[in-house]
C-alpha cells in the first residue's frame, strides 16, 4: 500500500473501521514511513476536536442548573448543538436527572390514576402534533446554523407559532388555554431526547429489545428523534401514538419528514398527555399496503 | 448538615429496609436511561454505584451542601458515563501498533482522561468547520467503516476517503489559526490554550 492511500485510510485505523488485511498494510506503511506517522498524529489531534467529551462534572451541573467550572453554560449548550456525543451524554444526564425527580411523586401518584382528558385536549394534541413536523424537521437541521443564539431565536419562533395554534383550537372548543398562551414562551424550556426502535441493534452491539425510553413532563416541549433502521429512500406516511391499552391517541397521515442525520424529529406536547406507557408507530407502505415500520415504546413520567 | 439526613445517612448505613430502599430507587432512577446505552454492563454499573454510595457515605463524603438526592445522582452519572466512555474507547484500534508495541498486544488506546483541548476552543473550531465535515467526523468518531459511511453519504469510498481528508485538514487548520490568533502567532505547541 502507498503512502497516500495508507494516509487517507489513517482514520478508520485510529477508529478501528478497517478490515484485518486493510489494518496490517496500513500498519505497515507506518512503519516504513515517517510521513504517515505524521498524518497519524494529525488525524489524531482531529479525533480530539470531533470526539471531544465534556468533563462528567461539567454535564452535571449544567443539568443541575449550576454554572459549570471552567465552561460556560452557552459552551455547553453550543458542543452539544455541533457534536452527537456531548448531545447524547448531556441527554442521559438530564434524563436520568429528571427521572429521579419524578420517581417519588410518580410512585405516590400512580400512574394510572390520570382522570380521563376532556375532548379539547386530543384536539389540542392533535394539532401540536401536525404543527411540529416542520418544527422536528428544522429542530433537526438547525444544527447547520452554527450560532446558539440564532438557534435559540428561531426555536421561540417556531414554539410561538405551535403555541399560538394550541391556543386557537383551545379557544375554539371553548375550552382553557392548553400551556398557558404565548406569553409563556419566553420561559418555554426545551428537551430533545433520542429514541431507538425497539430492536434496534445500537453502535455497541447490544440490543434495545422492547426498550422503554423516559420522557419527563416536566419540561415543557419535547422534540424526539426517531432514530430508525428504515432505508433513506422509505417514505413514511404518518405516524401512530397509541396508549398503554393499545388505543389510538392521535395519528397523522401526514408525511414526515427525515432529517439529514436519518432520524424522523416529533415535538411531542408532553403536558397534554397523561402520564404512563406509549407505543410510537412509524407508518408507511410495504408491497402495496400500509404497514408499522417501526415502533417506539416511551414511558411519560 | 441536617439532623434529620444524618439520621436517614445513619439508618441506610445500618441496613434500615426503608432507607436501602429509598437510595436505591434514586439509584435506579438516575441511572435508568443509561439502561439502552450499556445494556449488558448495567446492572454491573448500578452495583458499582450502589458499593459507591455506601462507602462514601460511611467515610462521610457527603457534607450536605447539596441535597442527599443529588449527591447520589452525581455518582450515579458519574460512574454510567464511565461505563459509557469506556466502551467507546474499546472501539478504538491499537495505536501501540504503530509506536513500536508489539503487534496483537492487548494494549488499546486509551483517551486521555484530560482532554488536551479546551471546551470553548473546541467550540470555536466547529463552530467554523462546514456541517458536512462534522457530519463525517461524527461518524469516524462513532466507529463507522469507510464501506458503512460510503452508503451513508452515497459517496464513492474513493471520494469519501479524500473528504475526510480534506475536512480533517480543514479543521486542524482553523484550530491552529485560532490559537496563534489567541497566542499572537507564538503558538508554543501547548495545546491547551485558551481562545
Amino acid at each position: 500500500m502507498d503512502a497516500e492511500r495508507a494516509i487517507e485510510l489513517l482514520p478508520w485505523y485510529v477508529n478501528g473501521g478497517l478490515e484485518a488485511a486493510e489494518r496490517r498494510e496500513v500498519a505497515d506503511a507506518l512503519a516504513a514511513s515517517a510521513e504517515v506517522r505524521r498524518e497519524l498524529a494529525q488525524v489524531r489531534r482531529a479525533f480530539e476536536l470531533h470526539g471531544y467529551r465534556l468533563e462528567p462534572e461539567v454535564l452535571l451541573d449544567y443539568a443541575l442548573g449550576l454554572e459549570p467550572e471552567g465552561v460556560t453554560r452557552e459552551t455547553v449548550e453550543t458542543l452539544a448543538a455541533l457534536l452527537p456525543s456531548v448531545r447524547e451524554e448531556l441527554a442521559l444526564v438530564r434524563e436520568g436527572l429528571d427521572s429521579l425527580q419524578g420517581a417519588g411523586s410518580a410512585e405516590a401518584r400512580g400512574a394510572e390514576d390520570e382522570p380521563e382528558r376532556a375532548p379539547w385536549r386530543r384536539g389540542a394534541i392533535a394539532a401540536s402534533l401536525v404543527a411540529v413536523a416542520f418544527l422536528g424537521a428544522w429542530a433537526w437541521s438547525s444544527h447547520r446554523l452554527g450560532q446558539r443564539s440564532q438557534e435559540l431565536q428561531l426555536v421561540r419562533s417556531r414554539l410561538e407559532t405551535v403555541d399560538s395554534e394550541l391556543s386557537a383550537l383551545a379557544r375554539r372548543l371553548e375550552a382553557p388555554s392548553a400551556g398557558g398562551g404565548t406569553g409563556a414562551l419566553v420561559t418555554a424550556d426545551l428537551l430533545v431526547t433520542d429514541l431507538f426502535p425497539t430492536g434496534m441493534v445500537l453502535r455497541g452491539g447490544e440490543e434495545e429489545a422492547d426498550g422503554v425510553t423516559i420522557v419527563p413532563r416536566r419540561t415543557r416541549r419535547v422534540v424526539l428523534l426517531l432514530n430508525s433502521r428504515l432505508p433513506e429512500t422509505t417514505e413514511v406516511a404518518g405516524l401512530a401514538l397509541r396508549d398503554a391499552s393499545g388505543a389510538e391517541v392521535w395519528r397523522s397521515t401526514e408525511p414526515v419528514v427525515r432529517g439529514e442525520h436519518g432520524e424522523y424529529a416529533l415535538l411531542l406536547p408532553v403536558r397534554e398527555l397523561g402520564a404512563g406507557l406509549y407505543t410510537l408507530e412509524l407508518l408507511g407502505e410495504t408491497s402495496g399496503s400500509q404497514a408499522v415500520l417501526e415502533v417506539y415504546r416511551l414511558r411519560l413520567g | 448538615m441536617h439532623e434529620a439526613v444524618e439520621d436517614f445517612i445513619q439508618s441506610y448505613l445500618e441496613g434500615e429496609r426503608g432507607a436501602v430502599a429509598q437510595v436505591d430507587g434514586w439509584i435506579l432512577a438516575a441511572a435508568k436511561p443509561f439502561h439502552r446505552r450499556i445494556r449488558d454492563e448495567w446492572d454491573d454499573a448500578v452495583q458499582e454505584t450502589r458499593l459507591e454510595v455506601f462507602q462514601a457515605l460511611g467515610r462521610g463524603d457527603f457534607r450536605g451542601e447539596a441535597q442527599l438526592k443529588t449527591y447520589v445522582f452525581r455518582v450515579v452519572s458519574h460512574t454510567c458515563l464511565d461505563r459509557l466512555r469506556r466502551r467507546d474507547r474499546w472501539k478504538w484500534t491499537e495505536l501501540a501498533e504503530s509506536q513500536g508495541e508489539p503487534r496483537g498486544s492487548e494494549r488499546r488506546i486509551a483517551v486521555r482522561e484530560v482532554p488536551l483541548e479546551t471546551a470553548d476552543l473546541v467550540a470555536r473550531v466547529l463552530q467554523q468547520v462546514p456541517e458536512e465535515c462534522r457530519s463525517l467526523w461524527s461518524m469516524l468518531v462513532a466507529g463507522l467503516s469507510y464501506r458503512e459511511m460510503g452508503r451513508a453519504v452515497d459517496a464513492s469510498e474513493g471520494a469519501l476517503r479524500v473528504r475526510v481528508l480534506r475536512c480533517r485538514k480543514k479543521a486542524l487548520e482553523v484550530r491552529d489559526r485560532l490559537v496563534g490568533a489567541a497566542t499572537g502567532g507564538n503558538e508554543s505547541g501547548v495545546p491547551s490554550a485558551r481562545v
